[in-house]
């Protein structure tokens, strides 16, 4: 009886999990693995990936040597430094919000906006409220000061997109320091104040610390989205304009490859982008596995 | 549910002795996020002005609200002309959205029950499997997708947007897993006793108990569908955020600021529509689970 | 225990009957498919076609219309190729065609045309059937075809003259030459003067063009191409070249035909065009229909030859063609040559396509003339739309010649290095930036050919 009351909650199991396994393997591991076969192919997308010619590591040492590339990182990477600056503020903002105000839960609402605003129409209204007659502009000349065109500006296009995504992200990555700062014992700050710390130190000594996993947990997260980074970058700029290469960042440049018909070596790029990825992943569980040790 | 909630009660008490320095740290907390606050919402407010502006000359005049003549009819026109169809774009999100996310949060939470309350071998083997999904960066595996889905001619159709989502979303396996541990084996092991199936105790029991948990999950999962941009742009789907970018560029050379604008906002309609009716929910529940969308 | 299992098959079946229902059958109801590329007013007019045919003949036409960017419908139609689910008619052009025909996509449908006694298909330009000719046979039936011719804007002209500033020794850009009895041609040296007059203001602009679709013109007329004739090298870096850039470069910067820099990125020039604060600006054929509805008051536009580089020289413009191919797999090859037909040739094509909706130019030779006499259809000067084209001014965009366009956009993205912007000066001239980005062209050009080799020796 019991044994085949087992056997039954096998198959359950079994038949339950069956579609997302499916999923899994037919959406992610199986073209996970053809993007590496085909990285290693001079593929052009349409016939299947076998019958195109092997061509070794070729893809792979043109990707690294092509200038252009390296610039994709370069601005990729320039993106990033929205992370440091979007955590910092967030940080601040939720021990602003963990004060236990009235009218907190309005805050949280008003900062949490942005974050659930489509990145296209966000994007195209940053495009709008950075161009040369747009209201930025339109702002400092009221304190005397001259604007550009800013998105025409080989760093300050740049600096656009980390603005618009440290504003997009506050929100979420404040809700996070909330919560991890809820977690943190009243009575770790009651006896620090005993001993007569001042804020400064209450806020360096027990706050940050304590709250690191929250922090590595929105840099870590950042860094794998901020790696993939495309629409903000794709869209930032006016459609006519002629610098669209200033912004160029790794995925658009491997969307670029792939519509020239490069498949294979936009696959070398991929691979490329996913192989930081699970490093930046690998990274974290170490970290996180020797902290519980 | 009942922890979420004893949790919020928790931070709503505050300590009873409010100190003068205290009170004027309150007041500073209070500009500060009231500064914050405009920071936020400005750009929006701005986008939202821009598009009841009859033209682009008049965006020069009066940036931040409309100047004498308001106007909808921006919104008449994008819903009119032929440059957009916005009506058949909207039809076709919600077309992608609504089954796509219900069906897929179906399977999941059926998946989240079987890995959390059944008992079957190499459990721990698949969901691992099944983790592993999270770190595989999109753009590496988007190009062998683009060969499945012409292979079976779904390009153009808004078939690799739904298909793939109805086997289930890791993320929220993931985390209706951990919730499922708040509830009880003996549930489960009476209903047995009942002599139900485990689809029916699912049905029954399970799904009824997590019903909290699993919608806010769902309206997130919602919202980041609706705004899903990279993989209905290179499987040319023509949802709303397609819709709109490409109508940006297409009058890009026009200048037709204010109907992009208006374009923006109504993809954005939805999204902070559901957002202001379920704030709470959404803002516990990405507290709770991390889950962005 | 029943139950459950009843449900769990319920739930398989749907998920997989998805799948099925996807690889679905179709079922022969005698009706064909049409698949194109059209913005939503064309799509619009296309389908009138298709209701019209219907009424006609009975035989269904099934409007399949990307109304997205032209390259999402490349990247479809070949997905459908490689799915093989060819629609019955697609849209096919010049440029194009190699690969389908190499995929053995396109059916050869001379005997069709030739069965076909309803339309006349010798009625349509000869060089626009050809372009569709391959070693006698034939693989498409030319749509339409579109060139961009400069326009001037009359209202601008007008004031200049009136005002006093106007070059006596130009004649009017709508002024008919004695010598060729044909519409004036400027040379680079009147079109910088006059667009130079016409500057004024704080408003008003000669010109200012539209750098990836204009150059054409100038570099044609100077000899400068930029490819070789077997389409192999890159020849950018050539005096011809050189000269006709560096016109082009001055005329934007150091004539006085374009205000300064900082008024120019307020605004685009097609946006003063349309608000009539250009007076020189290009006017595409798929221009028509929209700049109708412009404000009169300020723009009066007539179309113009392209300066040429000086009297003795040829003025040039681009064409692009479309035309319809069948696919190898149609099961009515025969209706769908006859709609291909009934589409390009017939009296209902002209009134529909050309004269209500202005989608297209006549491609036949028996309306050219109701065309140009019609005072209905806009704008001044619209024979030279046909005459462009007839009289050899134009010639192909360098891309349809080559396996991707990464050679010649990588021009395009690069071409700041010259001009220079906000905030950073330019880091070549002319001649230095010819000079550094031809090898770089080049070898895009390589890698094209490259991978053009291996997928037609894998396809052999």
């Amino acid at each position: 009886m019991n044994r085949r009351l087992h056997s039954k909650e096998r198959i359950s199991a079994y038949l339950f999990i069956l579609p997302a396994v499916l999923g899994v393997l037919i959406f992610y591991f199986y073209p996970l693995l053809i993007s590496l076969f085909a990285s290693f192919r001079m593929w052009s997308g349409l016939e299947g990936v076998f019958e195109a010619p092997f061509n070794g590591v070729t893809n792979y040492v043109s990707v690294l040597k092509d200038p252009y590339f390296g610039q994709a990182v370069v601005n990729t990477l320039f993106t990033m430094i929205g992370i440091p600056i979007g955590i910092t503020l967030s940080l601040l903002l939720a021990m602003l919000l963990n004060r236990g105000l009235k009218g907190t839960n309005a805050f949280r609402v008003i900062y949490y906006v942005p974050v659930v605003c489509g990145i296209v129409g966000v994007t195209l209204m940053w495009q709008n409220f950075l161009a040369p007659n747009g209201p930025f502009n339109k702002f400092l000349a009221f304190f005397g000061y001259e604007g550009m065109d800013w998105l025409a500006h080989r760093v300050w296009a740049k600096v656009a997109i980390v603005v618009m995504c440290v504003w997009k992200g506050l929100g979420y990555s404040t809700l996070l320091y909330i919560a991890g700062l809820q977690g943190i014992p009243r009575s770790y700050y009651e006896a620090a104040k005993l001993d007569g710390a001042s804020g400064f130190r209450l806020f360096f000594h027990i706050t940050v610390p304590l709250i690191k996993p929250v922090t590595f947990f929105l840099f870590v997260t950042g860094i794998i989205s901020g790696a993939q980074l495309f629409t903000e970058a794709q869209l930032i700029l006016p459609a006519a304009s002629r610098n669209q290469n200033f912004v160029k960042t790794v995925v658009l440049y491997l969307y670029e490859q792939f519509g020239w018909g490069y498949v294979g070596y936009a696959s070398a790029v991929a691979w490329l982008l996913a192989l930081v990825v699970f490093a930046v992943t690998g990274l974290q569980f170490a970290i996180e596995g020797r902290k519980k040790d | 549910m009942e922890a979420v909630e004893k949790r919020i009660i928790k931070t709503a008490k505050k300590p009873r002795n409010v100190s003068r320095s205290k009170r004027a740290g309150d007041i500073a907390a209070y500009v500060l996020l009231a500064l914050g606050s405009v920071l936020m919402l400005v750009p929006l407010l701005w986008m939202l002005g821009a598009s009841l502006q009859p033209s682009f000359s008049h965006l020069l005049v009066s940036p931040f609200y409309p100047s004498g003549e308001w106007r909808w009819l921006n919104y008449v026109d994008i819903f009119t002309n032929a440059y957009i169809s916005l009506p058949k774009a909207f039809g076709l999100s919600v077309l992608v959205a609504v089954p796509a996310v219900l069906v897929g949060s179906y399977i999941s939470a059926l998946t989240a029950f079987a890995f959390g309350k059944l008992h079957f071998r190499f459990k721990n083997i698949i969901f691992l499997l099944l983790l592993g999904v999270l770190m595989i960066p999109y753009p590496a595996i988007m190009l062998p997708l683009y060969n499945l889905y012409a292979k079976f001619g779904w390009i153009g159709t808004p078939l690799p947007l739904i298909i793939p989502k109805m086997f289930g979303n890791v993320a929220m396996v993931f985390f209706l897993k951990q919730y499922l541990q708040n509830v009880s084996d003996s549930v489960i092991d009476s209903a047995k006793i009942d002599g139900c199936g485990y689809f029916r105790i699912y049905n029954s029991i399970i799904l009824p108990l997590i019903v909290p948990a699993l919608a806010a999950q769902v309206i997130l999962w919602f919202m980041g569908v609706w705004n899903e941009y990279l993989p209905a742009y290179m499987y040319d789907v023509q949802t709303l955020p397609i819709v709109v970018a490409k109508y940006n560029s297409d009058v890009a050379m026009r200048n037709e600021i204010p109907k992009v604008m208006a374009a923006s906002v109504v993809s954005l309609i939805p999204v902070l529509a559901v957002f202001a009716f379920f704030q709470r929910g959404i803002i516990e529940s990405v507290i709770l689970s991390g889950v962005k969308e | 225990m029943r139950r459950k299992f009843l449900s769990l098959l319920l739930g398989a079946a749907l998920l997989f009957g998805t799948f099925a229902g996807l690889a679905g059958c179709k079922k022969d109801d005698g009706s064909i498919t049409l698949f194109v590329y059209a913005q939503a007013h064309e799509e619009v007019a296309i389908r009138q076609m298709a209701e019209k045919y219907k009424q006609k003949t009975g035989t269904t036409v099934n409007v399949n219309a990307v109304t997205a960017e032209s390259e999402s419908y490349w990247t479809k139609l070949k997905s459908y190729a490689s799915s093989k689910s060819m629609p019955d008619i697609f849209y096919m052009g010049p440029g194009q065609m190699e690969y389908y025909l190499n995929n053995n996509q396109i059916l050869e449908i001379g005997s069709y045309i030739e069965a076909n006694t309803e339309y006349d298909y010798e009625d349509l330009y000869e060089d626009l059937r050809n372009e569709y000719v391959q070693d006698g046979k034939t693989y498409g039936i030319p749509g339409s075809f579109s060139v961009y011719p400069m326009g001037y804007n009359k209202v601008i002209i007008d004031q200049t003259v009136e005002a006093g500033s106007w070059p006596t020794d130009i004649p009017m850009p709508w002024a008919v030459d004695p010598a060729t009895g044909k519409q004036v041609v400027y040379t680079w040296d009147q079109f910088s003067r006059a667009a130079a007059a016409c500057t004024y203001g704080s408003d008003y602009f000669g010109t200012g063009l539209l750098e990836r679709w204009a150059l054409h013109s100038w570099l044609w007329t100077a000899g400068a191409d930029w490819l070789n004739a077997d389409k192999t090298k890159v020849t950018v870096d050539t005096p011809e070249f050189r000269k006709a850039l560096n016109e082009f470069y001055e005329l934007h910067r150091t004539r006085g035909a374009v205000q300064g820099i900082e008024s120019e990125s307020a605004m685009n020039h097609y946006q003063r065009w349309l608000n009539g604060q250009e007076a020189f600006f290009n006017v595409g054929t798929w221009d028509v229909g929209g700049f109708d509805k412009l404000n009169s008051n300020k723009i009066q536009y007539g179309v113009m030859p392209c300066p040429k580089m000086d009297a003795d020289s040829t003025w040039y413009t681009y064409s692009a063609f479309l035309g319809y191919s069948v696919a190898n797999t149609s099961k009515h090859p025969d209706k769908a040559v006859d709609f291909i037909l009934y589409y390009t040739t017939s009296q209902d094509s002209y009134d529909v396509l050309v004269k209500e909706n202005k989608i297209i130019l006549p491609s036949t030779q028996s309306k050219r003339q109701a065309y140009i006499d019609d005072p209905a259809i806009t704008p001044t000067g619209k024979e030279l739309f046909l005459s462009a084209m007839s009289e050899g001014h134009t010639k192909r965009l360098p891309t349809t010649f080559t396996y991707n366009s990464e050679w010649y956009d990588f021009f395009y993205s690069n071409t700041t290095e010259f001009w220079g912007g906000p905030g950073y000066a330019p880091k070549y001239t002319v001649d230095d930036f010819l000079k550094w980005i031809e090898p770089e062209m080049q070898g895009k050009l390589d890698r094209a050919l490259e991978q053009k080799a291996q997928d037609e020796a894998r396809r052999k």
